[in-house]
């Protein structure tokens, strides 16, 4: 590899870490305002982000909605990943398609069609709302893991459990599930951080009481330009990072995504 | 194999649930949009195209559309020129540091798009990082506009595509032969010409996974032409929040979501029309590209 | 057991793990009874907003009171689309969005003085402009900003936003930022229109766009570039731009000669809110001629009661209500929708 090609993937690299890096660099400045680099370095911003209601009962009800949202969508994405892999019938290709439409539809139109239709519908709680349009948005992404992880498992197992005479939920249950769940759990992680850090879904649907974090970083930029902000966000990357970590490791963060 | 009755219990929820959550809201939303009204009032009159033949008879909207579909495309042929030395390089390393460089591509997607803009705004700003180093540099003497403008969109729009693009490029690189690449090394052929003559041809189901992706979400993005564009709609999202927010035209709000959703399903219609006619497993190209 | 109830089984389980999961969320353990969700600009307003009003509030009723931040318009939307389950029980609006709260029924209910016993110590201008269904609160003066530094000498009339000498440093708030419709109207005043014709308003933007450096979305954008001198001139309201001189920046305020249009923000309480009519006592109690003095006199922004005394500085930063250039809004209600579709089309893209 030429030196000029190194020097074009590191540029480009930097291209891709440098809003972050910046944003981290910020939360650390002692002025008012978010520069980078900092002239004075304080992590007096960190505290203070911290003590704002704003954020932490946003990051809780963030926290408690990705969760939720994830844990409904997981059996749906099962059961239906399951018939996708193992069987075959005319129309098979379809159904995986329409599963996965979320993916392709806006954000914002989701969100903007769940209220009017909620709404109209006369579900007026806004939890519903908000949980029903982020297990709308995970769930191609749990059907895409699981389908992934399925795919992969070695089927001979199970073929010896059902000969020996277990029946098919046994199996399925004591043996398959075993087998998938590191491809599960990278599938609840990945949509876990997708729900936490969508914002176009939940513009229109969330209320004082219920609002997500990176809503509410949205609001309180329009009103404070302290770099609040910028620390709220780095323990954001933390979070993020660890997670890529820990998916990285547990099935390899590309299977989640793109290979 | 699992009997009818199980098949249909397994995925009669799955579908149920998509059902009610998408498709039902999606169509509530196009019928709001065959209606004139204001915000949340009872519809004026009967049902009527009115919105949709505004829509396109009107430059302004039209004008929104051509801004988005360009941007978008401008954002795609970035994404990929960019896009495939990285995937390229990726593919040559080392099991582990293809791990590490995962997590940094991906780290636009792992954190969110808020923070991404704030970063931007620093960057991009007139006392920005940037500008202060052309300033201090001396090649510029007053501070270049570059925030608020088409071009910081594009900017933070090819930022978060980047990592599908590569990550699809990289998928199909992996199912290359490595045998080819050290085929034509042994006949002569340096690096680049290795890339450019052997590998990307044999990648090439990877770009076009690849380009339709990253075109429908930039197509479909709004936090970022929200926060890093000139004032005024420059994308239909924004378009659209406007329609309801500012102007409180409920109706032709749906009517401009739901030609977005066409536009969206249309683009990737369109690809896997395409890619089946060139050949190729059309079931990668259908999963790859809903990936999106 | 079969496959197919123990597939029942679990789907019963799903349900109540997900009933179980929505009940035990976080927010809904706070009493509902006595909090109140109102919206509010944050930054200065809230700060002195909180002092004069809500702390005094929550002190003698030991209620508490929720905040909604954005803006007007999204608060509008927010009212229509829950009207049957209200998450705001004030929307506290800004003019333009105040005038179709007023004519959008079933959404908000009125206010006649009976309701609100201290509205008869508001001046008739700030109620009756709501045709008594909503009542103000406050006025901020719409005026113009300049960089004393840059300009000199200081503007005296809206015509200078104009000149050529200002080309590109410009600043003018958007449809979200306040301002926006009164600005139509002034640039149409200016050329010889008026509220009912606005086609010279139109021009004379279409004409000034070019040197304008944005449009800003909300209060706190200009603060920053204001205080880099990307722009030296434009129309603001007073207080915000008071809050940047007296951080020392070489900033100032002026009335034009023309007039100055204000900003008023007024309360409009949620029909079907639950919370009624402690939503009630809340809009008395802020009208009361303490909270409004207290109001005035840390914000230095105008107050709706009649007899408000000012003190020191407010009193030579607020213009009295005699002296306010009122726009007739009922000539301008019925064509909000169409300036601001014009403004988007033409203005600001």
């Amino acid at each position: 590899m030429s030196i000029s090609f190194r020097l074009l993937i590191a540029a480009l690299i930097i291209f891709i870490l440098a809003p972050i890096v910046v944003v981290v660099f910020a939360s650390f400045s002692a002025t008012g305002v978010a520069e980078f680099p900092p002239s004075e370095w304080s992590t007096k911003w960190y505290p203070h982000a911290l003590s704002q209601r704003l954020f932490t009962e946003s990051a809780v009800t963030s926290a408690w909605l990705a969760l939720v949202s994830t844990s409904i969508g997981v059996p749906f994405a099962l059961g239906a990943a399951l018939v996708l892999v193992r069987t075959r019938f005319p129309g098979r290709d379809a159904i995986q398609t329409f599963l996965l439409t979320p993916l392709i539809v806006p954000s914002i139109v989701i969100g903007l069609s769940i209220l009017l239709a909620f709404s109209a519908a006369g579900i007026r709680e806004v939890p519903m709302r908000l949980i029903g349009a982020h297990v709308l948005v995970t769930f191609p992404y749990l059907v895409r893991t699981i389908m992934a992880s399925l795919t992969r498992i070695d089927r001979s197992v199970e073929e010896a459990a059902l000969t020996l005479g277990a029946g098919h939920f046994m199996t399925f249950w004591k043996i398959t599930v075993p087998l998938i769940r590191p491809g599960i759990i990278a599938g609840m992680l990945f949509a876990f951080i997708v729900s936490f850090d969508n914002v176009s879904v939940s513009l229109f649907l969330t209320n004082v009481k219920l609002n997500t974090l990176p809503l509410a970083i949205l609001n309180y930029v329009e009103y404070n330009y302290d770099p609040s902000v910028a620390a709220i966000s780095t323990m954001l990357i933390a979070f993020s990072l660890l997670a890529a970590v820990v998916l990285e490791r547990l099935v390899g963060l590309r299977r989640v995504v793109g290979g | 194999m699992l009997s009818l009755r199980s098949r249909v219990l397994l995925m009669a929820p799955a579908i149920i649930v998509v059902t009610a959550l998408l498709v039902l809201p999606l169509g509530y939303l196009i019928r709001t949009s065959f209606f004139i009204g204001e915000a949340g009032m009872p519809p004026q009159g009967g049902a009527t195209i009115a919105n949709y033949a505004k829509l396109f008879s009107d430059t302004f909207y039209i004008r929104i559309l051509g801004k988005t579909l360009w941007l978008s495309f401008l954002v795609t042929v970035v994404a990929t020129i960019i896009g495939y030395p990285l995937a390229n390089f990726m593919w040559r390393v080392s099991k582990k540091w293809r791990g590490i460089l995962t997590i940094i591509v991906m780290s636009p997607l792992l954190v969110s798009i808020v923070v991404s803009s704030y970063g931007w705004l620093v960057i991009l700003g007139s006392t920005g990082i940037i500008n202060n180093s052309l300033i201090w540099l001396g090649i510029v003497e007053i501070p270049l506009k570059i925030m608020f403008t088409d071009i910081a969109i594009v900017i933070g729009l090819t930022h978060i595509v980047l990592p599908f693009m590569v990550l699809s490029i990289l998928a199909a690189l992996e199912r290359i032969d490595p045998v080819l690449a050290e085929a034509a090394k042994t006949l002569g052929a340096n690096d680049l010409r290795t890339a450019w003559f052997v590998t990307l041809p044999l990648a090439l189901p990877g770009f076009l996974a690849g380009t339709t992706i990253v075109f429908s979400l930039a197509v479909s993005a709004y936090v970022t032409p929200a926060v890093l564009g000139a004032s005024g709609p420059n994308f239909i999202t924004t378009l659209i929040f406007q329609q309801f927010v500012s102007l409180f035209n409920w109706p032709l709000g749906a009517a401009i979501a739901a030609m977005l959703l066409v536009v969206a399903i249309g683009i990737v219609f369109l690809y896997v029309r395409l890619f089946s006619r060139l050949g190729g497993p059309a079931v990668h190209a259908q999963n790859v590209a809903a990936r999106a | 057991m079969s496959d197919f109830a123990k597939v029942s089984r679990r789907t019963l389980l799903k349900g109540a793990v997900a009933t179980g999961a929505i009940a035990g969320f976080p927010a809904i353990v706070r009493a509902q009874s006595k909090t109140l969700v109102t919206t509010l600009y944050g930054g200065i307003y809230e700060k002195n907003y909180r002092l004069a009003v809500i702390d005094p509030f929550e002190k003698a009723t030991g209620a508490k009171i929720e905040i909604k931040y954005g803006g007007s318009g999204e608060w509008f939307t927010s009212a229509v689309a829950n009207k049957d389950n209200p998450e705001l029980d004030i929307a506290f609006l800004s003019l333009p969005v105040a005038m179709k709260a007023i004519k959008t029924k079933g959404v908000f209910m009125d206010l006649p003085e009976e309701l609100v016993p201290n509205a008869k110590d508001v001046d008739p201008i700030f109620y009756d402009l709501y045709d008594r269904k909503g009542v103000g609160f406050n006025y901020a003066p719409y005026g113009m900003v300049y960089r004393t530094d840059h300009v000199s000498p200081a503007p005296s009339s809206w015509a200078d936003l104009w000149k050529p000498e200002f080309a590109g440093k410009i600043l003018l708030p958007d449809l979200s930022g306040g301002g926006a419709y009164e600005t139509i109207v002034i640039a149409a005043m200016l050329n010889g229109g008026s509220e009912t014709d606005l086609e010279p308003g139109y021009e004379a933007m279409r004409k000034l766009k070019e040197n304008v450096f944005r449009f800003y979305k909300n209060n706190n954008e200009p603060i920053p570039i204001y205080e880099q001198a990307q722009a030296i001139i434009g129309g603001w309201y007073s207080a915000r731009a008071y809050a940047i001189k007296d951080k020392g920046v070489p900033f100032d305020f002026v009335s034009p000669k023309e007039g100055t249009p204000v900003g008023v923000l007024s309360y409009h309480i949620a029909a079907n809110s639950p919370n009624r009519d402690l939503a009630v006592e809340f809009v008395n109690f802020s009208l009361s001629k303490k909270a409004q003095e207290d109001f005035a006199n840390n914000m230095e922004y105008g107050v709706v009661h009649k007899h408000a005394e000012l003190k020191g500085r407010a009193k030579d930063r607020i213009t009295p209500h005699s002296q306010l250039m009122r726009l007739d809004w009922k000539k301008i209600e019925p064509q909000m929708s169409a300036m601001a579709e014009r403004w988007q089309r033409e203005v600001v893209s």
